[in-house]
């Protein structure tokens, strides 16, 4: 085992094996820059082999960035990257698994629709893999060595808590005994005792000769732990120290830049009379809490990372629906609608989506909340917008170049400024702030806290959410802790200290016994149904195609009702000879789907097909003819599919807009080959893709066999839980080493392929080179893998939905004839069918039209708010 | 609320000096660039006559008409989604109008109520779908655009009674000032209106935001699912006149009257530079996208191409649109990738 050059010994380098010299990770003058941020900045660091190696900074000092960096999901603009002495030259995260570092990311990279082992495989190396079919036992093995054997590897991943999600990553990177561990803030879901865990862990790794980066916040874990400590401040390095000859303090001075004591604006004291009130407010995560907030007063919310005090935030909102009674100056609130109306603000950290438009000018988001003050007639003026617009600037302290560059023009502290201002603008009566300062600058952060002073003083109400427990301590007059959705704890922000609160929270245990305890309490009473229920959930596809299979038998019935003939062999394979190319071509958009694209070309890539058919197979020996006939259509398709690919991968156009340009060329094609229908297609070719086997017509037979073996590869394969992983969270897959561009760009091209196959299927019903035959199957195609149980999100459905789905539309195609009806029925129905599928399989609609109709409920019923 | 300890106004160095900044490839300088490249090209090499009155005539009502839906289309495009119920929105629209109206200038503005009728449902019926029900934009507007299909067939029968538009909807349609259309002076009109309304009316602004950034228009107070639908509503409402307009000029709408305005009309939102996840629409790039599809299909016609080749040709320009666009985003990473080649 001594043979260092082995490319799989470097993912397992024993301590015996590997050699002693030279460091585990070396990055090499690492810069990066994200629009006018600079994240990182010339930064230099090497991990020596067996040591757990602290990194700690503030927010926004380019912590996670280097991590990304190093685990090749970001690509930096200068400097190097060398695992284990080998250098990443285009880094991917397959390449540093490959070298041997392996990441647990901050945000975490369990896919929730996957069961805990199929995370654990695709987490893994390839090398340090099983062969899939053993996936269950390996993983088994596995998670008791690393006592988590509490943890079943067939549950869904999507079921573990937030903390035992996060142990189970660790777990994840540590099986396959890399050289190098990085673990970006790999403990924040943790309480104290999965701290403990997680630290042995480490100490473990270490000992086994790992290089362990350890990013944090929480600096008592890096004094407990590390055996060097680095710091970043504004993405550059601040030296490397020794935890021996440095203390808590002037750690954290060095991570500021400053001393750390006056910065907080005084506190005033004075609480006025209650705007908002919460009484019995609960919601999902949190609840039921009381809650006054007082006219200027600042309330800090606080608490380990998922317990609920964002929910409880939005909850005073009365986002999402809030159970309990919510009141601004005694009236109550139904809806964030009248919430907003009453002067609630919410402030969110989101400033990408939640709370800023990053495209447009800095302007417009300036004065977006007073576009009535501004304006007469409907008109905003332009001089009292640009009035405004200096106003603001000068009143918050925004540093910009022009108000009319974009938002993304600004660094983090600025583009929080002008969000803040653009909510103060309003004048609410209650600001609810979530995280105020994260990933601002110091400087910006100062202003930021006098902002929320000042706004306080002049008479608003401020709670702010913040995972800063030495922000909360300075600037609140009051802090509640929350733990599990309760409030554990209240503060006098005179006496609230950064530990007090971090105590207060850490006291007391923190994790998911919550919604497992709802589960089972509702789990009692009708336990067959649950047990139905969970047999349904467990396997989705197959409860789609059962339900599918019903539909199709009653349809059928009912068609046979009112026509005899229906039921018969030769009409039966009627039915089935129209389903066959749609089968073949909803397939073939299914191989797109399941890894959430779309590609609307297919129907003209077997228009193209066909005449090109009609062309080259014309006469000849019926095998000769097939041959030809299929290596035409998947020659053709593979050409398209390549095409396709490039355009949506390598130019990152939408799929939509790029698969419509190549539509509009491949129908361009099959009018310049076919201006009109004409050439025939060989008869014996024909004669063999309609050929009758007792029901059956031949194509859709072989296509059907192929699509159970399909369905199985799926389900038994690496490949295909890879494929899957994809379509169900590819930014995840991706950060796990799956190569998602590659699966993408190989699902384009297959798709196109069976396309071209598909137009041979149909080549040999048509029997001529008809330039628009495969315009109808546009929508068909997208419209059979739904029925038949896909999802357009990815990850789901099956090949022999697909199969089922076609032979239901093609029943729905029939039907107008079948029952004599207008010719535009056979339009009407096939849009109605996808309708009803997309919007029976879209997740959420069934939510979204029950939370609609509980909230009109309520707003006609304002006092029946209490039960819920 | 006065916060007065923080008049501290710095202003950063600006990053690009004027002369780079005017030069900056703008969607709407390029694509108007182009257009002129493509008009001179015209003159020069493939017909002395471009500026004729007879080619102009011929020339700028299919341009007006490819204006409006694009526009249209632009408004969707803008929220993230697209329409690809516009085909069957104007077929159906040239239904109505012949069947409504039976021919005669009377029935005419009947006629006109019931479509702008039609239209509002079946932008409704979209908007409620994907903004609604949150279900994907391309199915659900090519399932509404067949649903609307299958109604149309069924409304005007085998062989529709009237084949012929009202007199008077055909003046209007094919009416010119000096050989440049109505409908293009119209559809210019229409652009510059929808410019000020995007940057000036408070209504507009609502609607950019909430397009830009649904959840942060939202938490702004702004009612933004009203604003999306409502995309969808006034695409549709403009694809009607683009429909009444274009079966105007052809004088007998048929089924198939809106087939071709599906990939145009993208091609020229494309090319007028739409931030295709979502953003502002730029009203004047996209008329500009509109001229030089219709300019270019104009030449090809005129060399003689056939249907297919000039269809060819515009997925062909779409897709070099769409390079085009890549390479304008991705300018510094792209050098920096050929820098690292060259070393």
């Amino acid at each position: 085992m001594a043979n260092q050059t082995a490319p799989a010994d470097r993912i397992r380098p024993s301590p015996a094996a590997a050699p002693a010299a030279g460091p585990a990770l070396r990055a090499v003058d690492i810069s990066k820059r994200y629009g006018v941020v600079r994240a990182l900045e010339s930064v230099t660091l090497e991990l020596r082999r067996g040591e757990v190696h602290a990194l700690v900074g503030e927010n926004g000092s380019g912590k996670s960035t280097l991590v990304g960096i190093a685990s090749g999901t970001v690509t930096p603009d200068t400097g190097t990257i060398e695992i284990g002495g080998a250098a990443c030259r285009r880094p991917t995260p397959w390449e540093s698994q490959r070298n041997g570092a392996l990441t647990v990311f901050q945000d975490g990279s369990v896919i929730p629709g996957l069961s805990i082992a199929q995370n654990l495989f695709l987490g893994t190396p390839p090398a340090a893999r099983p062969p899939y079919r053993e996936v269950i036992r390996w993983a088994g093995e596995r998670l008791e060595a690393f006592g988590l054997g509490r943890m079943a590897p067939g549950l869904q991943a999507g079921r573990l808590s937030a903390a035992d999600r996060q142990l189970l990553e660790m777990v994840r990177a540590m099986m396959a005994r890399p050289a190098v561990l990085l673990l970006d803030e790999a403990t924040s879901a943790l309480d104290a005792a999965g701290v403990d865990v997680a630290l042995e862990l480490m100490r473990d790794a270490g000992a086994d000769g790992c290089a362990v980066l350890l990013v944090t916040h929480r600096l008592s874990e890096v004094f407990r732990i590390a055996d060097r400590i680095s710091v970043l401040r504004d993405g550059r390095y601040r030296g490397t120290y020794d935890p021996a000859s440095i203390d808590q303090a002037a750690l954290v001075e060095l991570m500021a830049g400053r001393s750390v004591d006056v910065e907080f604006p005084a506190r005033t004291g004075q609480a006025g009379e209650v705007i908002l009130e919460a009484r019995a407010l609960s919601g999902g995560e949190y609840g039921p809490i009381d809650l006054q907030l007082r006219r200027g007063e600042i309330l800090g919310i606080a608490g380990a990372d998922g317990n609920g005090q964002l929910q409880l935030l939005e909850g005073l909102a009365a986002m999402d629906d809030p159970g309990g009674a919510l009141a601004v100056d005694g009236r109550p609130i139904a809806s964030f609608d009248r919430a907003w109306s009453a002067g609630v603000a919410y402030l969110s950290s989101d400033r990408r989506n939640a709370s800023l438009h990053q495209t447009l000018p800095i302007r417009e988001n300036l004065v977006l909340g007073v576009l009535g003050k501004l304006s007469r007639g409907g008109v905003v003026t332009r001089r009292r917008e640009e009035r405004q617009v200096q106003e603001s600037i000068e009143r918050y302290g925004v540093r910009l170049g022009s108000p009319e560059e974009p938002m993304t023009s600004l660094s983090g502290g600025n583009q929080q400024k002008v969000a803040l201002g653009k909510v103060l603008e309003t004048h609410p009566r209650v600001l609810l702030c979530d995280e105020p300062t994260q990933g601002v600058d110091v400087r910006s952060r100062l202003d930021i806290y006098r902002m929320l002073r000042q706004s306080a003083e002049a008479g608003l109400a401020v709670a702010v959410v913040s995972s800063d427990a030495a922000e909360l301590a300075g600037l609140c007059d009051r802090v509640i802790v929350l733990s599990r959705g309760q409030i554990v704890a209240e503060l006098d922000g005179e006496h609230a200290s950064e530990t007090r609160i971090v105590h207060a929270f850490t006291g007391h245990e923190t994790g998911p016994e919550r919604e497992v305890a709802a589960g089972q309490v509702s789990s009692g009473p009708s336990s067959r149904r649950t047990r139905l229920r969970e047999a349904v959930g467990r396997h989705p596809d197959g409860a789609r195609l059962g339900l599918l299979a019903i539909v199709l038998v009653l349809l059928s019935a009912y068609v046979q009702s009112q026509q005899s003939s229906f039921l018969t062999t030769a009409g039966i394979y009627n039915l089935l000879l129209l389903a066959s190319p749609l089968a073949a071509i909803a397939a073939a958009q299914f191989v797109v789907m399941f890894i959430g694209g779309i590609d609307i070309s297919v129907g003209a890539t077997m228009s193209v097909t066909v005449c090109l058919l009609s062309y080259w197979v014309q006469s000849g020996s019926t095998v000769v003819a097939l041959l030809l006939a299929l290596a035409v259509g998947i020659g053709v398709g593979t050409l398209i599919g390549i095409g396709n690919s490039t355009l949506i991968e390598r130019l990152h156009v939408s799929p939509v807009i790029a698969t419509i340009a190549t539509l509009g060329l491949l129908q361009g094609v099959g009018l310049t080959l076919r201006p009109t229908p004409g050439g025939v297609i060989d008869a014996g070719l024909t004669e063999l893709l309609t050929r009758q086997i007792w029901v059956f017509p031949l194509p859709l037979l072989v296509l059907c066999v192929l699509f159970l073996i399909a369905d199985w590869r799926l389900r038994s394969t690496g490949t295909g839980l890879r494929l899957r992983a994809v379509g169900l969270d590819a930014r995840f897959a991706y950060r796990l080493g799956v190569d998602a561009p590659r699966l993408r760009r190989l699902s384009y091209v297959l798709c196109a392929a069976l396309a071209g196959v598909a137009g041979v299927v149909l080549a040999g019903q048509v029997g001529v080179g008809d330039p628009t035959v495969g315009d109808q199957y546009v929508l068909l195609a997208i419209a059979a893998p739904i029925v038949g149980g896909a999802s357009l999100l990815g990850g789901r459905g099956t090949f022999f939905g697909c199969a089922l789905g076609s032979v239901l539309l093609a029943l729905g195609l029939t039907l107008p004839t079948t029952l004599s009806l207008g010719e535009g029925w056979n339009f009407i129905l096939t849009g109605g069918l996808t309708l009803l599928a997309l919007a029976i399989y879209t997740r959420g609609v069934g939510g979204a039209v029950r939370s609609r109709a509980r909230a009109l409920t309520q707003r006609l019923t304002p006092a029946g708010r209490q039960g819920a | 609320m006065s916060i007065g300890s923080m008049h501290r106004v710095e202003r950063h160095q600006p990053q690009l000096t004027a002369v780079a900044r005017a030069i900056q490839p703008t969607p709407t300088l390029v694509i108007t660039g182009a257009v002129v490249l493509l008009m001179a090209v015209s003159q020069l090499a493939i017909t002395s006559s471009f500026f004729s009155q007879g080619t102009l005539s011929t020339l700028t009502p299919l341009i007006g008409i490819l204006v409006l839906v694009a526009i249209g289309q632009a408004f969707v495009i803008s929220t993230g989604g697209i329409d690809l119920s516009l085909p069957a929105t104007m077929t159906v629209v040239g239904a109505i109008v012949l069947k409504q109206s039976e021919g005669q200038d009377g029935g005419l503005v009947g006629a006109l109520i019931v479509c702008a009728g039609a239209c509002v449902v079946i932008g409704l019926v979209n908007g409620v779908l994907v903004e609604g029900l949150g279900l994907n934009s391309l199915v659900a507007t090519l399932a509404v655009g067949q649903l609307v299909l299958g109604c149309t067939q069924l409304y005007r029968g085998a062989v529709p009674p009237v084949q012929q538009v009202p007199g008077s909807l055909g003046a209007w349609a094919t009416a010119d000032v000096g050989g440049i259309s109505f409908i293009l002076l119209a559809s210019v009109v229409l652009a510059v209106l929808t410019t000020f309304f995007l940057h000036r009316m408070v209504v507009g602004r609502r609607l950019v935001a909430g397009s830009t950034a649904e959840r942060a228009a939202v938490l702004s107070g702004i009612r933004a699912p009203l604003y999306r639908v409502a995309a969808y509503v006034v695409a549709a409402l403009v694809y009607g006149v683009g429909g009444v307009l274009a079966s105007g000029q052809t004088g007998t709408p048929d089924l198939t009257l809106g087939e071709p305005y599906l990939l145009t009309s993208v091609v020229a939102v494309v090319l007028g530079g739409a931030v295709l996840t979502g953003g502002r629409i730029s009203p004047i790039a996209t008329l500009m996208g509109a001229v030089f599809i219709a300019v270019l299909d104009f030449d090809l016609r005129v060399q003689g191409l056939s249907a297919g080749a000039r269809l060819i040709a515009q997925g062909a320009v779409l897709v070099l649109g769409l390079a085009l666009i890549h390479v304008i985003r991705h300018r510094a990473e792209i050098s920096r990738a050929l820098r690292r080649l060259a070393a």
